[in-house]
């Protein structure tokens, strides 16, 4: 049975496996619960924000890692308005506040960088006194208007003062149930990530793993988004239970017994977002003839710290057992849970794994697949079958962060979000995947590569060895680099794209990663990906162009005739698409696109090449030039592309 | 009184019986005595002790909050506060300003009166760190903990897991969970006591 209600636009979706219950014998349901905020309309100023930076200055974060945490310190200050506080505390083995919690005006702001700037690496990892400290800071400054939030960084154990993981997740729990949450970022491979995903559980933030260095002030920015774009605060479900029955509450979400209610915390819920609880209700009675009705409360506060309720309810037939044994699940919801019990039983695995039980975490990952076995999608299986294969010969540090990351995310129904290091070969985009060399490239319709399968945003993706007659090992010899994987338009067309070639970090992600506060994209040109071909129109030597988009072509191709009015720079060796050498005369030509301009290097497009086009009434192909110089938005599920400003 | 007390002795003075004096002592309600095994000799400050811990459980103070509270008291304040009873209520009261069947207690706790109690906690912790005999280190919770109190103030079964840490000695620990079985945590006793004597000198 299913049951929606919204006010001001937020839904509430209340659904169970079966709609009914039974009669004589003590029933068990698994409820879903899925709250859906309205997206932001982008006008209204932002709740005000209240917020610690707690940054671990340990003597392993010397070098890059304190370099990129302390740019995403003014990255972080840069993006913060005047009606917004920040402390910031660093900690070693002693812990020292850089400055207590201020407005930020812009004298505060540039002192504070300069502040900033100063800070060198010291000894140990007094996590959570440094912890405790930027809690403090907010908690001096807490009101009722703001949004009051702690960010820890870590990139190591702690091992000074309490750094035991219940009582520090305890302490933050107090917290959080005290309006402050927080939020754990893990830097690098040392980090005890089971530790810092708790606390942030408990402290009702995010967790974020932060692999590729350079793009920690990117994660900064989208927790910083996501803190500006709160629609609802403090947000709770109360559900209140006939007597008999009792509740589990699955992915860790901290919950509560109140009398017959369980009350479960979730903290805020962004705009847009959408967040889906799973409960087992055990000892449900049915009554003959009557439904078995479970009132469902939805409170918060919204940005106007005003209290919105939102009540609906489950309401379940009763019937005779025989039938409600006999009445199919609803499979689609089976699915969704298998996918949160699964990441939950999966962390579990993981952590026995890493305590040294390798066969206890194995078989848990068998039977909770073989528990699940008829909901379970075709790649999910795939991947933890192979993930009980690398938990029984023992995980490497990465592949238990990778791992655990992962889970974490699908546990809380997150899209996929992960940022790669991005380097260009031969003008080509390489990005760094979890060990991984994988070349962009929009001209192939089926990705390829040296594994039969690979593991891709938290999907099992099945690899082509050859296509088109290019092999992994031809691209490696053509760009005397090794490349593992060509990622092409059949993965690539249901993502979203950021490529940042000044951070050199590529973005992947399963949503949107625009933002309207942020990054105003307030023209974007059409892509259009018609038969898996990216096609975008520019104006180009006066002429509108219809060109498909080739990220692995380091130069753009143009039909003769728009070259012929002006003469080549210089001669060069291209690469066709297809790895063809060739030598060219390269041209310097103007370029307008999106309101701005440039210079992009061309050659003239090979007759074969052109014929081929012509089939599409394509007329070009444009290369990778513009992303080598541009930040830019791919995002082809919304068939757009943006230049970031 | 003489200062060579034995375990019969606070017995008779407390009414508690060995076993509860000993999970007392592996808790960190009572400092470790002098000596170990049947040897073993308590001083005054465990009898001025024993008896705050009494009075506290008539308030139906939890063994947490009662471990807090006496970590905060320095043997002159345990002394005082034994004979004093109406001060010791008061002090209490003051340290949790809503006790009792308040269910809001976590509400009307602000963060900031929350964050203070660790601090404090924190320093009492370092402190018993330092200090070598009590080899005992505990995890220390809250004083307002929601987690601890049920609606009429009494504890509240948690399903989270407690784990003790004993130090026996720099480097030598040992990790034990927290057991409802008695015969279980009479064997761990017996194992602890074991351990310390190995590690003695």
């Amino acid at each position: 049975m299913s049951n929606s209600k919204h006010n001001n636009n937020l839904r509430v979706r209340i659904q169970s496996d079966k709609p009914v219950v039974p009669i004589g014998k003590p029933g068990e349901r698994i409820v879903e619960i899925t709250l859906i905020a309205p997206p932001s309309t982008g006008d209204k100023p932002h709740i005000p924000l209240n917020l610690s930076l707690v940054i671990d200055r340990s003597g392993s974060m010397q070098g890059k890692k304190l370099q990129y945490a302390k740019e995403a310190a003014l990255h972080v200050i840069d993006l913060m308005s005047e009606k917004d506080r920040l402390a910031v505390v660093a900690y070693d083995d002693k812990v020292t506040t850089l400055m207590s919690s201020q407005l930020l005006s812009d004298s505060v702001k540039d002192e504070l960088k300069s502040r900033i700037m100063t800070l060198q690496a010291g000894a140990s990892t007094f996590l959570y006194g440094g912890w405790l400290a930027g809690s403090r800071e907010v908690a001096e400054a807490i009101n009722d208007e703001s949004v009051n939030r702690t960010l820890l960084l870590s990139d190591g154990l702690a091992n000074v003062g309490e750094r035991n993981i219940n009582a520090l997740s305890i302490h933050a729990q107090e917290l959080f149930l005290r309006h402050i949450s927080t939020s754990c970022f893990g830097v690098g491979l040392d980090y005890d990530e089971h530790l810092l995903e708790s606390m942030a559980n408990h402290g009702g933030g995010r967790f974020q793993f932060l692999e590729t260095l350079q793009a920690i002030p990117l994660v900064f920015e989208r927790e910083f988004e996501e803190l500006i774009s709160i629609y609802l605060r403090d947000v709770q479900i109360k559900l209140d239970l006939p007597a008999s029955a009792k509740a589990s509450v699955y992915a860790n979400w901290h919950s509560e017994m109140e009398g017959s209610q369980l009350k479960i915390f979730l903290g805020s819920l962004a705009s847009g977002q959408k967040r889906s609880i799973y409960i087992k209700l055990t000892q449900l009675q049915g009554k003959k003839g009557d439904h078995l009705e479970i009132p469902v409360t939805v409170t918060g506060r919204d940005a106007e710290g005003t209290e919105q309720a939102i009540s609906t309810a489950l309401k379940l037939k009763s019937i005779d057992q025989q039938k409600e044994a006999a009445a199919l699940p609803d499979s689609e919801l089976m699915a969704r849970f298998a996918v949160v019990d699964l990441a939950q039983k999966a962390n579990e695995a993981l952590q026995r794994e890493r305590a040294g039980d390798r066969a206890g975490s194995v078989i848990l990952m068998r039977n909770s697949l073989y528990q699940h076995s008829p909901n379970v999608s075709e790649s999910d299986r795939r991947k933890y079958e192979r993930m009980q294969a690398e938990m029984s010969r023992g995980l490497s540090e990465e592949d238990r962060k990778r791992h655990h990351y992962q889970e974490y995310q699908s546990r809380r129904g997150s899209q996929f979000i992960r940022d790669y290091s991005l380097d260009f070969v031969k003008g080509l985009p390489l990005v760094r995947v979890e060990g991984l060399s994988v070349l962009i490239n929009t001209a192939v319709n089926r990705s390829f590569g040296a594994p039969n399968e690979w593991l891709f945003l938290n999907e099992m993706f099945p690899l082509l060895h050859q296509y088109d007659g290019m092999t992994v090992k031809n691209i490696s010899a053509a760009l005397e680099k090794k490349v593992d994987v060509v990622l092409g338009m059949d993965i690539l067309q249901r993502l979203f794209v950021h490529i940042d070639p000044n951070h050199r970090v590529m973005v992947f992600s399963q949503r949107p990663i625009h933002s309207h506060q942020l990054r105003p994209i307030d023209r974007s040109a059409w892509l259009s990906a018609a038969g898996k071909r990216p096609i975008v129109e520019l104006f180009m030597a006066e002429t509108m162009l219809k060109m498909q988009l080739m990220t692995a072509l380091n130069i753009t191709l143009l039909p003769e005739y728009i070259l012929q009015s002006s003469s080549p720079i210089h001669q060069d060796e291209i690469l066709l698409p297809g790895l063809v050498k060739m030598t060219a005369p390269i041209y310097k030509l103007p370029i307008r696109f999106l309101e701005r301009e440039f210079q992009l290097e061309c050659a003239s497009l090979p007759a074969s090449l052109e014929q081929q086009l012509g089939m599409h009434n394509d007329e070009g192909l444009l290369g990778v030039e513009l992303f080598r110089k541009i930040p830019s938005y791919l995002s082809f599920p919304e068939q757009e592309l943006a230049l970031v400003k | 009184m003489p200062d060579e007390l034995t375990i019969e002795d606070l017995e008779k003075h407390s009414g508690l019986s060995t076993r509860t004096l000993h999970y007392y002592t592996q808790i960190g309600l009572l400092p470790s005595p002098e000596k170990r095994g049947i040897n073993a000799t308590y001083t005054q400050e465990h009898l001025d002790r024993l008896d705050v811990i009494l009075i506290c459980k008539e308030l139906h103070l939890p063994l947490k909050e009662i471990r807090i509270v006496l970590d905060q008291l320095t043997p002159e304040e345990i002394k005082h506060y034994r004979d004093d009873r109406e001060d010791l209520l008061y002090k209490i009261k003051a340290d949790r300003p809503h006790p009792g069947p308040d269910t809001q207690t976590q509400q009307e706790s602000s963060a900031l009166d929350y964050i203070k109690s660790l601090e404090k906690a924190h320093i009492t912790h370092r402190n018993v760190a330092e200090n070598p005999p009590m080899l005992f280190q505990n995890q220390h919770t809250p004083l307002f903990s929601s987690q601890d109190l049920g609606p009429d103030g009494s504890p509240v079964k948690t399903d989270q897991e407690i784990w003790r840490r004993f130090i026996l000695i720099d480097g030598v620990e040992l990790n034990i969970r927290d057991t409802r079985d008695k015969a279980l945590r009479y064997k761990i006793d017996r194992l602890l006591s074991f351990a310390r004597s190995l590690f003695k000198n």
